[in-house]
């Protein structure tokens, strides 16, 4: 079993172990800094803080800058670091569970348009049971006031109507029928999860 | 044989032609898909990015509804197949997370076995078996076709017990068994970069534009994808990545699931093929 590397806690680990609790993340401790999640990331270029030193920035207890960084939010999920990692850390994951963390504390990188996009995306989820990808694309972009996006996402609409890819108004939530038992379920997790202290 | 299908929401919408050519298939294999009742969205990455709890609930319904079928569980979409096998993960192995996942649903009268298994479409269609019966059905084969194959992410990360999460192969061994030619294809397994592609739109762009290079440097005639993400990234986009990026791609780009049913001599129009944003039917009329 790989030794924990000693680190250097400006906040006396807190914000390490806060983020080791998770589920899956007790293995950030055993990070060798080695840069192969950076190396394979497909959208490191892009991100305030690569992936590499992100996590060595929760070792160091840097909870603001993490928390605020737009490198949450330029995750795409792809799970290439997660494979390649020698240490076998599940980064993607714990880059949800941060992710997790910044979106219950409110605070987010400005502007945000990732946070914006999935949090319009949960919500329908969380109220209809379904996705329709054309309310949503159409909120994201009247709410980030992209006028030009709007309309140049438009044209690929008609284009996706034409070929029966998107309904004629595509605008129509979808639901699904049993409404009723997803609020329950919904309710549930928001009732009891300070409990169990289940999932995130 | 029998199976409990899990469409998600693309079926309806951007993925049409996978999830008809999915059916279609499978009615010429032999394959009964049993829809899930009044099913709900997995949501994706997004409702795992703001509340992971909520979302592994939400997505554990389908599963609670599925036990009342009995059958193994296939999914078509990767982000539905990783989304419900990560509901059986943490329900397998987080006491925590699995008894607010069993309070929840026995709320609605709906609880979880455990026995069920979750399969990808393409999982279930590769397997040896499977593809000696496809082999022996084969009215059409697709001699001389060159295909990328293009895994995309979550088919095969993060979870890697069906094939190798950089080099996987069944999918180019599908195109083998369908008489076509499986080219190397170096970005079978990189990211898309679909999950941006409304947040970084430049980038995705960029990001779809090294696929097309790296299918057309490769030769190839066509790519075949089974990720509906993936697919949007390579056929949908692939006019405004000609427009904005100045290329001149022409490459077509299908699911899977329409070369099997090209191959078994089902009817174009049954496999949604015109639904493509990159016209296919120059490539399929050379084939005949």
């Amino acid at each position: 079993m790989p030794i924990p590397l000693p680190v250097i806690e400006a906040d006396g680990g807190a914000f390490l172990s806060e983020v080791a609790s998770k589920p899956g993340a007790e293995k950030i401790r055993i990070c060798i800094q080695c840069g192969t999640c950076s190396g394979g990331c497909p959208f490191a270029h892009l991100m305030d803080y690569t992936p590499r030193r992100l996590f060595a920035m929760i070792r160091a207890g840097m909870r603001d800058e993490v928390l605020k960084s737009n490198t949450l939010w330029l995750c795409s999920s792809c799970y290439m670091c997660a494979v390649r990692c020698p240490q076998d850390i599940p980064f993607t994951d714990i880059m949800y569970a941060i992710k997790n963390i910044a979106v219950a504390e409110g605070k987010y990188p400005d502007p945000c348009r990732g946070g914006i996009f999935y949090g319009l995306m949960a919500g329908q989820v969380a109220k209809y049971g379904m996705t329709t990808e054309g309310l949503v694309m159409t909120r994201y972009y009247l709410k980030l006031r992209d006028i030009k996006g709007l309309l140049n996402n438009m044209g690929l609409a008609l284009g996706m109507i034409r070929r029966g890819l998107l309904p004629l108004v595509p605008i129509l939530p979808r639901k699904i029928k049993a409404v009723g038992d997803l609020h329950k379920i919904v309710k549930y997790v928001d009732t009891h999860r300070s409990k169990t202290g289940g999932g995130s | 044989m029998k199976l409990t299908f899990y469409p998600g929401c693309s079926a309806h919408a951007t993925a049409r032609p996978y999830d008809e050519s999915f059916r279609a298939i499978s009615r010429a294999l032999g394959v009964e898909l049993v829809e899930i009742d009044d099913w709900n969205c997995c949501g994706a990455m997004a409702s795992q990015s703001i509340d992971r709890a909520k979302a592994l609930v939400i997505a554990s319904r389908n599963i609670g509804l599925a036990e009342k079928l009995g059958n193994d569980i296939v999914a078509h979409c990767s982000s539905c197949y990783v989304v419900l096998r990560k509901v059986m993960k943490a329900w397998q192995t987080e006491p925590e997370t699995k008894a607010l996942i069993d309070g929840a649903l026995a709320e609605i009268g709906l609880s979880i076995s455990g026995k069920l298994k979750v399969m990808h479409a393409y999982e279930f269609y590769t397997n040896e078996n499977m593809l000696e019966l496809i082999k022996s059905k084969i009215k059409k084969p697709l001699r001389g076709l060159k295909v990328a194959s293009y895994y995309g992410c979550l088919a095969v990360r993060p979870f890697t017990d069906i094939d190798d999460p950089e080099n996987p192969m069944r999918l180019d061994n599908l195109v083998e068994a369908l008489g076509g030619e499986a080219v190397p294809y170096a970005m079978k397994t990189k990211c898309c970069g679909g999950a941006l592609i409304a947040v970084e739109e430049a980038a995705s762009q960029e990001q779809f534009s090294k696929h097309l290079e790296c299918a057309r440097q490769e030769g190839a005639d066509c790519i075949q994808a089974c990720c509906p993400m993936c697919l949007l990234s390579v056929d949908t986009y692939q006019g405004r990545v000609n427009k904005n990026l100045g290329r001149d791609y022409n490459i077509p780009a299908f699911y899977f699931t329409e070369l099997i049913g090209l191959a078994l001599g089902l009817d174009p129009a049954e496999l949604g093929l015109k639904r493509h944003f990159v016209s296919n039917e120059a490539l399929i009329a050379s084939l005949a």
